[in-house]
């Protein structure tokens, strides 16, 4: 259970039904993308933004309007992480089940057709001045998705949602050390893959 | 790198994206925010098992200063209606018994544990 101890006592006012009813509307665009960047799939993602907005509603509605917002990260968080461990274990059983299998029993299968050319990154990096918004956002994004969990996780909660160090090592369940350092590392990576990709500053 | 990143520029962007979300994603969005508030109404309007006991979270005693007084009164009718008809239904089930003595009574058909004092 979180405390949150820099909201004095006084002010504290229980959430109505429109203070909530707000609070989801504007929080709902951001969550829906917090959740496809960690997930990758859209149906997933608009799965785990109902099931945290029904746990909010169910469980914490009667708390003070204040708390709302990282009450609802705190969950969205856990609920992305339930789904990461759904995943694996589902994965654990296919990679079982698939390696008893032969893996191309297909006569018409040709290794070289999947063949990847790591090395060869000459399209990505010429730089184009002329890049839509659009495909800077989709660049973004990509970057976004690319980046480990905890630095994404940690670079959204301090820029995207504004929240402060100790809020989000809160929402985190760390400590706000290893927040900073999460969030240097992801900004690097950002940045470096933005470079790779032609994109100086966006 | 020449120019320095700005998480705040990616922040603006990444605002700007909100608005390129399609159009069904949103709908469901929407039906998502519906159905949790209509289950904060559910949770808000549940009556009488809260106060009765039932419930061991804090938040319920605590909601309660904010009930309208009606809750508790019809709290209160549906304990009366209980109470008369849990009244009513001993009451028919002696005069059945009584009724069923007098009949054996008068058809000499009495069974011995009537005997038995």
């Amino acid at each position: 259970m979180l405390v949150f101890a820099t909201i004095p006592k006084g002010h504290l006012k229980l959430a109505s039904h429109d203070e909530l009813s707000r609070f989801l509307a504007a929080a709902e665009r951001r969550a829906y993308k917090q959740a496809l960047f960690a997930v990758r799939d859209e149906h997933a993602a608009l799965d785990i933004v109902q099931d945290a907005m029904l746990k909010l509603a169910d469980k914490y509605a009667e708390k003070p309007d204040q708390e709302l917002p990282l009450l609802f990260q705190r969950i969205l968080q856990n609920t992305i992480r339930d789904y990461y461990r759904r995943q694996k274990v589902r994965s654990t059983w296919t990679t079982l089940m698939s390696s008893l299998k032969p893996e191309h029993e297909d006569e018409d299968y040709d290794p070289l057709e999947a063949l990847q050319d790591k090395g060869n990154n000459s399209q990505a990096l010429a730089p184009d001045s002329s890049l839509e918004q659009s495909q800077v956002i989709a660049l973004i994004e990509k970057a976004l998705m690319d980046l480990p969990a905890r630095q994404r996780e940690a670079f959204l909660l301090r820029y995207w949602e504004d929240m402060d160090t100790a809020e989000t090592a809160a929402i985190m369940g760390c400590s706000e050390g290893s927040v900073k350092t999460h969030c240097s590392r992801a900004t690097h990576a950002l940045a470096a893959a933005l470079k790779a990709k032609g994109l100086d500053s966006p | 790198m020449n120019q320095k990143f700005h998480p705040e520029q990616i922040r603006q962007l990444l605002n700007r994206s909100l608005s390129q979300i399609e159009q069904p994603t949103l709908e469901r969005l929407r039906e998502a925010r519906t159905q949790a508030l209509a289950r904060y109404d559910a949770h808000n309007t549940a009556p009488a098992f809260a106060w009765a006991g039932n419930s061991s979270r804090p938040e319920h005693s605590a909601n309660l200063r904010h009930k309208p007084y009606y809750y508790w009164v019809g709290a209160m009718l549906l304990v009366a209606l209980l109470f008369s008809g849990a009244t009513y239904w001993q009451h028919a089930t002696t005069e059945q018994d009584i009724s069923e003595v007098d009949i054996a009574i008068l058809t000499d058909d009495l069974p011995m544990h009537v005997y038995v004092d």
